[in-house]
């Protein structure tokens, strides 16, 4: 039994508390940074991918159009695994972590660039882009943008020849300016660039595959392909 | 707002890991103690005297198991006295436990309702035995218990020692987190007897030795919360109270919200009244060694740090029920919509995050050393699921419920 006060014994236990929340500390910022490397990773990996596609474009030029996947300049479930990893890192590290936003500024130049090289193979091969370009917002409670995450989230799973670009309104970047600038978009959100054309507020799964009627076709090619490989 | 509510999360967070190693810490040292030690029958004669008091105020329908759950006490029937307090009964708790007087080991006594303390004083003032103990009428004990209790006694300083409380058949998920609680709290208990902690001496079966209540006096009405009140006077007159983890009590548990809410309403709000209106001066005074610097401090403090964490846990759940929501609002069940989906980057290990994981993981370390001490052995249960999904839920009702009565000071009633 522990008849009195032992101050050794205080003294001990403070000590282990702090080396308990030291350890946790470092822990947790070990493991902040392997993702933060895991995000810087699969960004350059994307940009090597812009950079190929872009020398592939100026060595070909058209012949480029003959083959379909591997012209795409980056491929989608890269970009989708990306912008997942980022929407975790903004929801626990919170929208204005300086490096949660860094690593958006830089994700959201790779999206822009994505988006002119999948223009400029539309336009050589004379097709129509199968991109939707959206704008949300972290300030205030946006739960149409959340709802209209979920939505574009599902798609891009289903359509993997559907590139959407996602962009924080707010993010302060000189090519999301830009970009507000030639649709003049208003302050209202959630929007979608359809066909260079703005669509404000929530759209439903079925809305957006309207708006987008080839989609329907690529459907049903993949269930085709699924169909005739079983 | 979460940034304002940063620091203070952050010293709740380091008071309770620090409490929680002072725990571990201690168990470490005094592992021994904490063993199940085989059983050995003292020599015939070496047996104190013991009368077991059972204050009752309409138990009519519990109060049969309780007396003969004492009868079949493994202990020289000589030796064992059971005084039946009828404390002004409505219903026939008189008539059933005067049925148990053709035992020459029973007498029953009545008297205008007057509250426990004052059944449990007039128990004593009849006992000429060397130990004095009390039984809820609601309570029943296991054959051994009170072999289990008695040779702490052959200690001379100790002058009270308290048993393991646990559930008596759980039925219910109300019932069931309780049962969880309960086994943590006989780990938590041995722990602070093996630094003279301990703050109560349950209704349910602390034996006292008898000469203790000619020096501090009887039990008193302690806010409704007599058995906390004795124990703080006897820790102020520095004697030793031992928790005899072997020894089961099982007793019975609110089975419903409002009915565990009324008795953690009085069991808490009788810790702050008792603590700050008339054992004030033992808060943080080192004479009263690791119950002042310690225990009794934690205990007043966690009562703000189970309202804030629970407060966050509460809004993590209704974040995750809200976002499953708007998915469900913007997608329905579609196909593509994949809910157990896996990732591991995902994971929240985020500093103040990992800090409450490892929190989580000592709290569960406890329940199964709770568990081994009671079930003997290490097993998972149901109740322990329970316990860790709503007890963080539910506490908060009764935590604000102290306060606000604390601090208007209304008083609670004991039944």
């Amino acid at each position: 039994m522990q008849k009195e006060l032992n101050p050794k014994k205080y003294v001990l236990v403070f000590l282990i508390t702090l080396s308990v929340f030291a350890v946790v500390f470092l822990f947790s910022d070990f493991l902040y940074n392997r993702r933060v490397t895991q995000v810087k990773s699969i960004e350059d990996t994307i940009n090597r991918n812009i950079l190929e596609s872009e020398i592939q474009y100026a060595l070909l030029a058209d012949s480029s159009c003959e083959s379909d996947e591997t012209t795409s300049p980056v491929l989608v479930s890269e970009l989708n695994n990306l912008t997942k990893r980022l929407a975790y890192m903004e929801d626990q590290r919170g929208t204005t972590d300086e490096e949660v936003i860094s690593l958006k500024k830089y994700y959201s130049l790779l999206q822009a660039k994505d988006y002119l090289l999948l223009r400029e193979h539309a336009r050589q091969c004379g097709d129509k882009p199968l991109s939707i370009i959206y704008f949300y917002s972290n300030a205030g409670n946006c739960d149409d943008c959340k709802k209209m995450g979920f939505v574009l989230t599902s798609m891009r799973e289903d359509y993997n020849k559907l590139h959407v670009y996602s962009f924080d309104y707010n993010l302060g970047l000189s090519v999301i300016d830009t970009l507000k600038s030639i649709y003049k978009l208003e302050d209202r959100f959630p929007v979608l660039i359809i066909n260079r054309k703005p669509y404000y507020g929530f759209k439903t799964r079925e809305e957006v595959e309207q708006l987008i009627p080839e989609l329907a076709s690529i459907h049903a090619a993949s269930t085709t392909a699924t169909t005739t490989n079983n | 707002m979460d940034s304002f509510l940063t620091p203070p999360i952050y010293f709740f967070l380091f008071l309770t890991t620090y409490f929680e190693v002072f725990l571990l810490v201690t168990y470490f040292e005094e592992k021994e103690h904490f063993l199940i030690p085989p059983k050995t029958k003292r020599m015939p004669g070496k047996y104190p005297s013991v009368t077991i008091i059972v204050p009752a105020w309409n138990e009519e329908r519990t109060i049969s198991g309780t007396i003969l759950s004492l009868l079949a006490l493994d202990y020289p029937k000589d030796k064992l006295k059971i005084f039946v307090i009828n404390d002004g009964s409505t219903d026939n708790t008189l008539e059933v436990a005067r049925e148990f007087e053709k035992n020459s080991q029973v007498r029953v006594f009545t008297q205008k309702n007057g509250g426990k303390f004052t059944c449990l004083n007039l128990g004593i003032s009849h006992s000429t035995s060397d130990l004095v103990g009390c039984l809820d009428a609601d309570s029943y004990v296991a054959t051994d218990a009170l072999q289990e209790m008695i040779s702490y006694f052959d200690n001379a300083e100790v002058m009270a020692v308290t048993p393991s409380v646990q559930i008596h058949k759980p039925n219910n998920v109300i019932q069931r987190v309780q049962a969880a609680e309960y086994m943590i709290g006989e780990f938590t208990r041995k722990l602070f007897s093996r630094f003279n902690g301990l703050y109560v001496t349950p209704g349910p079966f602390s034996i006292y030795r008898r000469s203790i209540f000619a020096k501090i006096g009887g039990f008193v009405h302690g806010y409704s919360t007599e058995d906390m009140e004795m124990a703080l006077r006897m820790q102020s007159h520095r004697m030793k109270i031992e928790n005899a983890h072997t020894a089961l009590v099982y007793t019975v548990s609110p089975a419903t919200p409002s009915a565990l809410y009324k008795q953690r309403v009085r069991w808490v709000s009788g810790f702050l009244k008792n603590a700050f209106f008339k054992y004030r001066h033992m808060f943080l005074h080192p004479r009263y060694g690791n119950l002042g610097m310690i225990t009794m401090p934690f205990a007043f403090i966690s009562i703000f740090i189970s309202i804030s964490f629970s407060a966050l846990y509460a809004k993590n759940l209704y974040s995750i029920a809200y976002e499953r929501y708007l998915q469900y609002s913007a997608l329905g069940f579609h196909p593509a919509f994949r809910w157990l989906q896996f990732d591991w980057f995902s994971l929240n290990l985020e500093f103040r995050r990992l800090l409450v994981y490892v929190l989580l993981f000592t709290t569960i370390f406890f329940i199964l050393m709770g568990t081994r001490m009671v079930l003997r052995k290490f097993t998972v249960t149901r109740d322990m699921l329970y316990f860790l999904l709503l007890y963080g839920l539910i506490a908060p009702f009764w935590l604000v419920g102290s306060l606000v009565k604390f601090v208007s000071s209304k008083e609670v009633r004991w039944r």
